[in-house]
């Protein structure tokens, strides 16, 4: 009967020895996620240098705006940085304060080059469609992510959209600004060009909308 | 914090506790046995092996056949055959053996529990036991487990289950959860906590069924309250590891089915019976070895119900969002290889811990087995399917008992 007894201590050690694993454990997670975070901190930072490199290009050929100037790049940059970004998102949780900091700027660098962009079509005669897309990830837009899905189809079959995403919850004066000129006040929200589109836009229609657009 | 990553730290914290105490159980053990030196007395006991079969012509013979090759006196060494009502030629393939060391029986059907206690009455052997028609026995199986039986409290000893031969997939998942068995039964043991002595082979000192009572019913899983009723008398079970036995797994989904529903509902229908053993004075057992059992089962239920839930509405939402383009998928690009992409956070750092400790418990079972050492990928695979099939028959084998339904016997060897 010697066996059935109970041995405190062996109990006590074997949860000191799990506690320290357990602990372990969650620091080399966290330390990983750090690091992540760093590197998109690097990301941020050359797509702030490709832009600021772009806008340069822009002055020197004011004279000749059209010439030589190439957005692709930074538009697959910015792509690549909200996939990340989302990754993170869903990684450390929508309300992590680094995801949250990421996210606004990421919002404002999205804004810098819907500017650009759109200076550029209007400028160059170039067929470019921006859309800027207001979205919910607070469980009160049931159709956000079928139509960010939508948009990101769109985009891969329409080289000449860019689609810009910003979270409806998170402010700055720059989003503000650009909600209050477009009366954007639930989601999904779609402004293509300079019109708003409140609600779910089907695939067809939204399609119909761009090819009217890119027409006109 | 979702419930999904609380869910997730409760069973890797939960597992890690368990597999580490168990770690240090298998060591100590190690340290006791090297202590504890026992021999064979003098005069061997006299020993019955019973074999209850129920249409069992294919394999009777063969499993008779190895008992009669045990290494022990023939003199010693009894076998008692009882036909418990088959409707095939089990009896008339029993009785073709000729052998003065066997009896063979036949009465109408009633039960395995039954055609055991037929045969206890049958015979004055000093150490009783069964073999199922389906098992077969090593050679120096008995003789391992005699000399357990010179302590005075020992009143039982289990041998190790093997699964005879595996072939394809169930039965090789069978094998490696036997051979976890073997680790599990090594450190109940060592925790004086066994709580299921296994039909197949498990030897008993007559004495005890004397002094408190035959096989029971209970609930079919008569090995499970064999155990429950020995530890309930502060009596000892002993396990000789080096016994081995093997058993022919069931090899379709069905047949294993209905095996585990009975196993596991006949578990919580013979614990509920010997509830009083959740008590201090009955120390690892009531206090740690019996709550985790209980534990595990509900976390395992949770995680199973919860990922389920999830997995279904995720791919719901996929199913949603291809719809919404027209399943135009070849328009997608799918995947984009970036080491970024590789999720190393906390929940993934403690899963990889987990995995780890995991396949050491199955390389250390197979050592103790003595099987040869190959980490093979099946292992990680067992891992993966064993808990999505463990928890399956565990909500079944409950909803079974919340509907009161009636316990089949399903798969033919015993628990």
């Amino acid at each position: 009967m010697e066996r059935k007894k109970i041995n405190p201590k062996k109990y006590a050690l074997t949860l000191l020895i799990t506690m320290i694993l357990f602990i372990s454990g969650l620091v080399i997670g966290a330390t990983v996620s750090n690091i992540k975070l760093g590197k998109l901190d690097d990301l941020q930072q050359d797509i702030r240098t490709d832009t600021l490199d772009i806008e340069v290009q822009y002055r020197l050929f004011e004279e000749e705006p059209c010439r030589g100037i190439n957005s692709t790049p930074l538009t697959d940059q910015l792509y690549e940085l909200s996939l990340k970004l989302d990754f993170m998102e869903n990684s450390l949780g929508e309300d992590d304060p680094n995801v949250l900091r990421l996210k606004e700027y990421y919002g404002l660098l999205e804004l810098r080059h819907w500017v650009f962009v759109r200076k550029v079509g209007s400028s160059c005669n170039q067929t470019i469609v921006p859309i800027l897309y207001f979205y919910s990830n607070e469980g009160d837009c049931p159709k956000c992510e079928e139509q960010g899905f939508i948009l990101s189809y769109i985009r891969k079959t329409h080289p000449y959209i860019n689609v810009y995403s910003f979270d409806i919850n998170i402010d700055n004066g720059a989003l503000s600004t650009v909600k209050r000129i477009f009366k954007v006040k639930d989601t999904p929200t779609l402004v293509v060009v300079n019109s708003t589109y409140t609600g779910f836009q089907s695939k067809a229609v939204l399609k119909d909308i761009i090819e009217g657009r890119s027409s006109s | 914090m979702t419930f999904g990553e609380i869910l997730i730290y409760c069973i890797t914290f939960f597992g890690m506790y368990t597999a580490i105490f168990f770690l240090f159980t298998i060591m100590e053990d190690r340290v006791h046995r090297k202590k504890e030196k026992l021999t064979l007395p003098e005069v061997l006991p006299t020993v019955c092996v019973i074999v209850p079969c129920y249409n069992e012509e294919m394999t009777v013979v063969k499993t008779i056949k190895t008992l009669l090759d045990l290494s022990y006196p023939k003199d010693k060494l009894e076998i008692i055959v009882v036909d418990d009502g088959s409707t095939d030629k089990t009896y008339e393939k029993a009785q073709s053996l000729k052998n003065p060391q066997v009896k063979v029986f036949r009465k109408k059907n009633g039960g395995k529990y039954t055609a055991l206690n037929y045969a206890l009455k049958r015979t004055k052997a000093e150490i009783v036991g069964a073999l199922d028609a389906d098992s077969f026995v090593e050679e120096d199986a008995l003789m391992r487990m005699i000399p357990f039986f010179s302590k005075e409290k020992v009143v039982a000893v289990t041998p190790s289950m093997k699964i005879f031969k595996p072939k394809g997939f169930l039965q090789r998942i069978q094998y490696i959860e036997y051979l976890i068995g073997v680790l599990l039964r090594t450190v109940f043991t060592s925790l004086g906590s066994q709580h299921v002595t296994p039909g197949p082979f498990t030897m008993y000192k007559s004495d005890f069924f004397k002094k408190h009572g035959e096989y029971r019913e209970a609930h079919m899983t008569e090995d499970i309250e064999m155990a429950l009723r020995i530890q309930s008398k502060q009596l000892v079970i002993e396990n000789s590891v080096t016994s081995f036995v093997y058993t022919v797994g069931p090899n379709t989904f069905k047949s294993l089915y209905r095996q585990r529903i009975r196993w596991y509902r006949g578990f919580v229908e013979n614990v509920l019976d010997y509830k009083e053993l959740f008590s201090r004075k009955h120390g690892n057992l009531g206090m740690f070895i019996l709550p985790c059992s209980f534990i595990s089962v509900a976390l395992v239920i949770v995680s199973i119900v919860y990922y389920l839930v999830t997995l279904l509405d995720h791919w719901w939402h996929v199913f949603l969002n291809l719809k919404a383009v027209d399943f135009d998928i070849m328009k997608l690009r799918w995947f984009n290889f970036d080491l970024f992409y590789i999720n190393l956070n906390a929940i993934a750092v403690l899963s990889f811990i987990s995995l780890a400790m995991g396949i050491t418990l199955i390389v250390l079972a197979k050592k103790i087995a003595e099987e040869k050492i190959h980490i093979k990928y099946s292992y990680i695979l067992f891992m993966m399917v064993y808990w999505l099939l463990f928890g399956f028959w565990w909500i079944m084998s409950i909803g079974y008992k919340l509907a009161a339904k009636k316990q089949e016997w399903g798969h033919k060897s015993s628990a």
